[in-house]
């Protein structure tokens, strides 16, 4: 074995270790796309839930050196369909519980029309799988011809 | 020849523009002597990169998070693919990992299209499976070489793909966050190892990146963005990216490994745009607009290219309607790039970097 693959394999292990190694932190139950689906809502944070906005607190340094809990809006995975309920914590954050959860619409316009960014992400999405798929028939077709 | 004409239309202005800076900026005896050489061009633009990314970073985290993948994420996985897939490897190779990404593109597509399954193990799994065969082939390829040395190689970066993946596939979720961070190291890496002739004259801007990193990473910074910075905008701010960049890290750290990522995000896009493809180049100069549309057109094909440009408008234009919904849909897309750029680095460790080479062209 070359000196370089030991220090690149070291240097892989060393990155991927804390997997393992942190496997007793529990998980958190964020996610990124309001109405998206997600499988880390509480209280396993391996149910299956959907992504709703919510409160989440975080112990933060103040401008006079002390800490405090400062408030921020995040999105938390929530298991059931209704109205939501309380995000029954923010696992990342260190001030605890998430708290009340928030029904916003979550859209970036503002207009009274309801579509989930998530399902506006997916359409988007389809579509650029679509353009690439037809780009590579495309072009295929006229590298053959 | 449809293709140049239409490339070299769009490229003659630029050309133009950039023919008047280049004549006032060689007037000068500095500027000639840092453009006149590659290496400490680059050298210089990498350290200036890092001190404004970092300022930026600080002063501006929110826009950046949101705004750079949408400006910058299309045309930095076409590079991605243009200098690490279709310029190195050959037809199998290529189909292999395309093959592999389009399953990536399917699931992630799925997932916002709001299909309900364990997008993250799906996605460890197929990106692991992906490494492995793509490492499985080159390894099998390089086999003529038989060299007890080579096997011995091949066998270990193997190996080390297995135990990773396990890992990996045990915690899908904690996985793709250590991916995300890693991912734009990997560009790095990849720099350096495929493309750069000489990693030492650019030593010097490498460590004033790992040093902004580390301050940011360490929290350091945190209370000055929340004062100085604007860490809320497009419907998402810094603490909640935190949540998810950085999952049970608390307080300023979590912020801090956030901020980080933020920086490196854009180190990430800078070296798969300027970095890769001026050490892809022939010569010390820089190419001209008409050079490097005709080689973007060469390399993908016209209906990929256009396509790929089309794209890139859409995420653009849809980004200004809806930024955040846009980059989160662009990044679950694109993930699986982060796959590929993996499947490439592992190939070349296991099969030898000038193994599984198809003659180069000059870029």
């Amino acid at each position: 074995m070359t000196r370089r693959l030991r220090v690149a394999l070291s240097c892989a292990l060393l990155t991927f270790a804390p997997c393992a190694a942190h496997a007793d932190v529990a998980p958190a139950d964020t996610c990124t796309s309001v109405g998206q689906s997600c499988q880390n809502a509480p209280p396993d944070y391996h149910t299956s839930g959907i992504c709703r906005p919510s409160t989440c607190y975080r112990s933060l340094p103040g401008p006079d050196g002390g800490r405090r809990p400062m408030a921020y809006d995040c999105t938390l995975c929530t298991s059931g369909a209704g109205s939501g309920g309380a995000g029954a914590g923010g696992g990342a954050s260190a001030g605890g519980s998430g708290g009340a959860t928030v029904e916003t619409s979550g859209g970036d316009s503002g207009c009274a029309c309801v579509v989930s960014p998530a399902r506006a992400g997916g359409a988007l999405a389809a579509l650029l799988v679509v353009m690439g798929a037809l780009a590579l028939l495309v072009d295929r077709r006229s590298r053959r011809s | 020849m449809a293709e140049v004409v239409w490339t070299d239309r769009f490229a003659a202005p630029l050309d133009e523009a950039r023919r008047a800076t280049l004549g006032t900026a060689l007037r000068n005896r500095m500027l000639r002597s840092l453009f006149s050489s590659r290496d400490r061009r680059l050298a210089w633009i990498l350290g200036a990169h890092a001190c404004v990314a970092w300022l930026l970073t600080i002063l501006f985290p929110a826009p950046l998070l949101v705004v750079l993948p949408l400006v910058l994420g299309v045309p930095h996985v076409l590079a991605d693919v243009r200098y690490l897939v279709v310029r190195r490897f050959e037809r199998r190779f290529r189909l292999l990992l395309l093959l592999g990404s389009a399953a990536l593109v399917v699931v992630n597509a799925l997932s916002l299209l709001g299909a309900r399954f364990d997008v993250a193990g799906a996605e460890v799994t197929l990106g692991t499976a992906l490494v492995a065969v793509t490492g499985l082939t080159a390894l099998r390829s390089a086999s003529g070489d038989a060299s007890i040395a080579r096997a011995a190689r091949g066998a270990i970066v193997l190996g080390a793909v297995v135990v990773l993946g396990s890992m990996a596939l045990r915690e899908p979720r904690k996985a793709l966050v250590m991916l995300i961070h890693g991912h734009n190291l990997i560009a790095i890496v990849a720099w350096l190892w495929l493309f750069r002739r000489r990693a030492r004259d650019v030593l010097l801007p490498l460590a004033m990146v790992a040093i902004g990193a580390a301050t940011l990473a360490s929290g350091a910074a945190v209370t000055a963005t929340l004062h100085l910075g604007v860490w809320r905008a497009f419907g998402t701010n810094l603490l909640a990216a935190a949540d998810w960049l950085a999952p049970g890290v608390p307080g300023a750290l979590g912020v801090g490994l956030a901020s980080s990522f933020v920086f490196l995000q854009s180190v990430h896009y800078f070296v798969w745009l300027v970095l890769v493809p001026a050490d892809a180049g022939s010569g010390n100069g820089s190419a001209s607009f008409k050079r490097r549309f005709r080689d973007f057109s060469r390399d993908l094909g016209v209906p990929v290219a256009v396509a790929s440009v089309a794209i890139g408008a859409l995420v653009f234009a849809s980004g200004a309607l809806a930024p955040l919904a846009t980059k989160n849909a662009y990044l679950a897309v694109a993930s699986f790039h982060v796959w590929l750029e993996i499947a490439v680095l592992v190939s070349f460790a296991a099969g030898g970097r000038g193994r599984t080479l198809t003659a180069l062209g000059p870029g």
